[in-house]
């Protein structure tokens, strides 16, 4: 498994030199590794539906008890055979759709990489590699939505997506790790037996709540469910693929897998039902309000995912039936839908209901696919779709609390489910007129073929369920271990269920009249802004990006002064809070001990330093700079460091010459600041100055252990033959040092005369 | 001496920043000096200092003998002297070419790149 994931890895990268070399024929090539994996996963299926599992695992840092663990159980293989089979579909036909489109190779590169990291995701056992391949997922849906980069709208939406879903993915490794600490393991496999000690350890309200946010973020769950229409910027195939089939069950995925750790907490049930509920109507409502093609599957597909998280709320042997039931009816129409929109868009250039309209005599192909598909949406026998209805009906029915109120968002959602298939396939291929300019043909095979299979698919699970019946059995037992086996039929005689699904159509069917026949009342219909959940996010957005112009603003306001107070205060904050430990240094000056010159060296220094500071004439400033400067190396000079007292006074002289030749191209001494400003400038420094004197005299009064002090002197002359030891260590110890000293002033020379020849004048050139 | 040098050391920091807290170029690299000198003497004092011991070995001896001066922040500070230099030197340089091409010795004149733009 492992193998498979990493050549789809290896293909990303390789899929640009691929594309060139093949050009428009790629997306059949490419296909191949999807198609290949699917046959692989194909071949384990016996191993799987006899309940057995295959595992596949290598060390990545064992320490950490993170490894790359594969498990295949019945829900891997599920998924695994959707992500690759409509993967290969995917692939072959975005081949034909993006004929002519620029930067194809990207495109590839980007859904090769997720369908790989999508593969990881379902088939890892450890958490920490499953969350990897889930934020690789995120990152290459961010790349697939923002294809369209020149579009504003499109990267946009690339990063809204990006963010909310990355956002989830944060709180999704609080919640993984949370489990791991608590659970006591970095294996799925060991933790999904580990309810008990989770539960002990305190930990698993806070994993289960932040789990459940990473998983709604990326199933699209409201409030969080608005990046998934806006994410229908993307390329036609990558909104079949990635935002109806399998991305967006990520979420889903991952609740289900989790479930035998969460199943049975009352948070876990009211948390999934409740926001599981709110997004399938939610969904349902505005999905018939839409007019836009694409945007009606997205809404209907937020609708899905909520009831997808619903059932899993309701947790129950049924429905959890019901939920891989439906996880596989909803890959197989959705995705196959999404395709027949892409085609009449490819086909016609309009996703307009309002405009598309009479054209089945000319696309015959694709409608015929497109109204299979949307039989199956509505839940019409015989297809796949109606089992999938049938049960999870029965799910609610069988509920013990608040049968009745689910059972009912059931069918309002099933109405509207109708209805939206109504739109979907009458009002595209046959409807009253075709307001298109263009004369429309049938696309081409490489295109039709997939969805037609799809469609197919839908209707030969749908009359003979036992095929696929071991499969989802498996897979529903990983979710619920030892739930009862699975019976897939068409006919459970007349009971409830039925009637309710009869009921389901009539009246959805009534609600596509309504709309069919008032299109201008529905258009009029319009939800305030201000009570969308992306306003919210808009807000939010705009919020942080002022706050932080603001911060800038202020922080950094490009005033020198500001920064060096601000540097400046914040040292001496620090510097305080550690000081006070150290109290007040005794000050015992030994008279004694002092030499006349000591003292009037110190009080030439500290005068002319002040003349420095007051100065108001720039060459008095300068010539008292030099007395400073002279003052520090007879300081050298008094405490035994003659090579210091050299150098400084070579440098002093060199600096007050340079200063001196540059003088006279100089303006006028700026004097600013005056009277409060200064006194406010004075405060700052005398602060700084005051702290420093403190340091120092602390520092002093604690001894110091010098042994390099030692080792210099007794191996200066045996080592290195220099009787000079401040000369040796310069040269001979740390000579590397003395050469990047070289190298800095050469740097430093080479600025100077850099700038000198900017000016077209060679003076001042001595460094 | 030894004890007036911190005093020494905190004058001359606090000149230091006051000098930089000016809106003048000229201001700022006096004051930048200013601030070289503290730091050398502060790394000078805080090694300790012995009077009149320099860390130079005697003719006749092969290692020197207590009480002399340590050598190696002797070694180090030579080394910032140096370098201190270097950054002088091209500071001074860059003032009066950027006076001659700017027109200003007014750090808030100087400071478009470092804006926010409204």
């Amino acid at each position: 498994m492992l193998t498979i994931i990493l050549i789809g890895f290896v293909l990303a990268i390789g899929a640009i030199a691929i594309h060139r070399l093949l050009k428009n024929y790629s997306g059949m090539a490419f296909a191949v590794y999807p198609a290949a994996a699917f046959v692989w996963f194909l071949t384990q299926y016996q191993t799987v539906a006899s309940g057995e599992v295959v595992m596949s695992s290598m060390e990545w840092l064992p320490s950490l008890g993170i490894a790359l663990d594969f498990k295949l159980d019945g829900l891997s293989l599920l998924f695994a055979l959707l992500i690759t089979g409509i993967g290969a579909i995917v692939l072959t036909y975005a081949g034909t759709y993006m004929k002519g489109v620029d930067h194809t190779d990207r495109f590839f590169v980007a859904l090769i990489l997720f369908m790989a990291s999508m593969l990881g995701l379902v088939l890892s056992d450890n958490i920490i590699s499953l969350f990897v391949f889930w934020e690789l997922t995120s990152f290459s849906s961010y790349f697939l939505i923002g294809f369209k980069h020149e579009d504003k709208a499109s990267r946009k939406s690339a990063l809204e997506a990006l963010l909310i879903t990355a956002g989830g993915g944060l709180a999704l490794l609080a919640g993984l790790v949370l489990l791991g600490i608590g659970g006591g393991s970095m294996s799925i496999s060991e933790l999904l037996t580990r309810g008990n000690e989770l539960a002990d350890s305190g930990l698993f309200n806070a994993a289960m709540l932040l789990i459940i946010i990473g998983c709604f973020t990326k199933s699209a769950q409201f409030p969080f469910h608005f990046w998934l229409p806006s994410a229908m910027a993307a390329p036609t195939p990558v909104s079949a693929y990635l935002h109806s089939a399998t991305m967006v069950k990520a979420g889903i995925y991952l609740l289900a897998r989790m479930s035998p750790v969460f199943n049975g907490a009352d948070g876990w049930h009211a948390t999934l039902l409740l926001f599981g509920a709110t997004t399938m109507i939610v969904g349902a409502i505005i999905a018939i309000l839409q007019t836009d093609l694409k945007k009606i599957l997205a809404y209907t597909t937020v609708s899905a995912l909520g009831l997808l998280t619903m059932l899993l709320g309701i947790g129950t042997s049924v429905a959890i039936h019901a939920v891989v039931i439906f996880i596989l009816a909803h890959a197989l129409y959705k995705g196959c839908l999404f395709l027949v929109a892409g085609i009449v868009d490819h086909q016609t250039g309009s996703r307009d209901i309002r405009k598309l309209g009479r054209i089945f005599k000319d696309m015959p192909y694709t409608a015929i696919t497109a109204i299979i598909a949307c039989l199956s949406m509505a839940g019409i026998p015989p297809l796949f779709g109606f089992i999938s209805k049938e049960f999870s009906y029965e799910s609610t029915i069988g509920m013990i609390t608040n049968s009745p109120l689910t059972t009912s968002a059931f069918f309002l959602t099933g109405v509207f489910f109708t209805a939206a298939a109504g739109m979907l396939s009458y009002m595209v291929f046959f409807g009253k007129r075709n307001k298109l300019k263009v004369k429309v043909h049938e696309a081409p095979v490489t295109m039709v073929a997939g969805p037609i299979l799809m469609a197919l698919l839908s209707l030969v699970f749908g009359l003979s369920s036992g095929w696929i019946n071991p499969l989802l059995d498996q897979a529903s037992l990983a979710i619920l271990p030892g739930n009862e086996s699975l019976k897939m039929g068409l006919w459970h005689g007349i009971n409830t269920e039925l009637l309710l699904s009869l009921a389901t159509l009539l009246v959805g069917l009534s609600a596509f009249s309504f709309i069919y026949l008032n299109p201008r009342l529905m258009s009029r219909i319009e939800i305030s802004e201000k009570i969308k959940p992306s306003y919210a996010y808009e807000q939010v957005m705009e919020g942080i990006a002022d706050l932080s112009k603001g911060v800038t603003r202020y922080v950094q306001n490009g005033y020198l002064r500001v920064y060096v107070s601000m540097m400046v205060g914040t040292f001496c904050v620090l510097a305080l809070i550690i000081l006070q430990d150290f109290g007040i240094p005794k000050i015992s000056i030994l008279w004694s001990d002092f030499r006349v010159y000591d003292i009037v060296i110190g009080i030439i220094m500290i005068i002319a330093c002040f003349y420095t500071v007051m100065a108001k004439s720039r060459l008095l400033a300068i010539a008292m700079l030099g007395i400073v400067g002279y003052g520090v190396a007879f300081v050298f000079i008094i405490f035994g460091a003659p090579d210091l007292a050299m150098t400084q006074i070579l440098i002093e002289t060199l600096t007050v010459v340079l200063f001196v030749l540059v003088l006279w191209k100089l303006p006028r001494y700026l004097i600013f600041a005056e009277g409060f400003i200064k006194f406010r400038y004075f405060l700052v420094s005398a602060l700084f100055g005051g702290i420093m004197t403190w340091i120092v005299m602390i520092v002093t009064q604690y001894p110091l252990d010098s042994h390099l002090k030692v080792f210099f002197s007794e191996n200066s002359y045996p080592l290195a033959m220099g009787k000079n030891v401040v000369n040796v260590i310069l040269v001979d110890f740390r000579s590397m040092d003395t050469l990047g000293e070289i190298v800095v002033l050469g740097i430093a020379a080479i600025g100077v005369y850099g700038l000198v020849k900017f000016n077209g004048d060679k003076k001042g050139g001595k460094a | 001496m030894e004890d007036i040098l911190p005093f020494l050391i905190g004058g001359l920091y606090a000149g230091g920043i006051y000098l930089i807290l000016h809106r003048s170029f000229v201001k700022l690299i006096i004051g930048l000096i200013i601030l070289g000198y503290a730091s050398n003497l502060l790394l000078f004092t805080i090694s300790r200092v012995t009077r009149g011991a320099p860390p130079l070995i005697p003719e006749e001896a092969s290692q020197l003998t207590e009480p002399f001066a340590d050598p190696l922040p002797q070694a180090l500070i030579l080394t910032a002297i140096v370098i201190g230099f270097g950054i002088q030197a091209f500071a001074i340089v860059l003032i009066k070419v950027g006076y001659q091409a700017g027109d200003t010795d007014d750090l808030d004149d100087l400071n478009t790149t470092d804006r926010l733009e409204d």
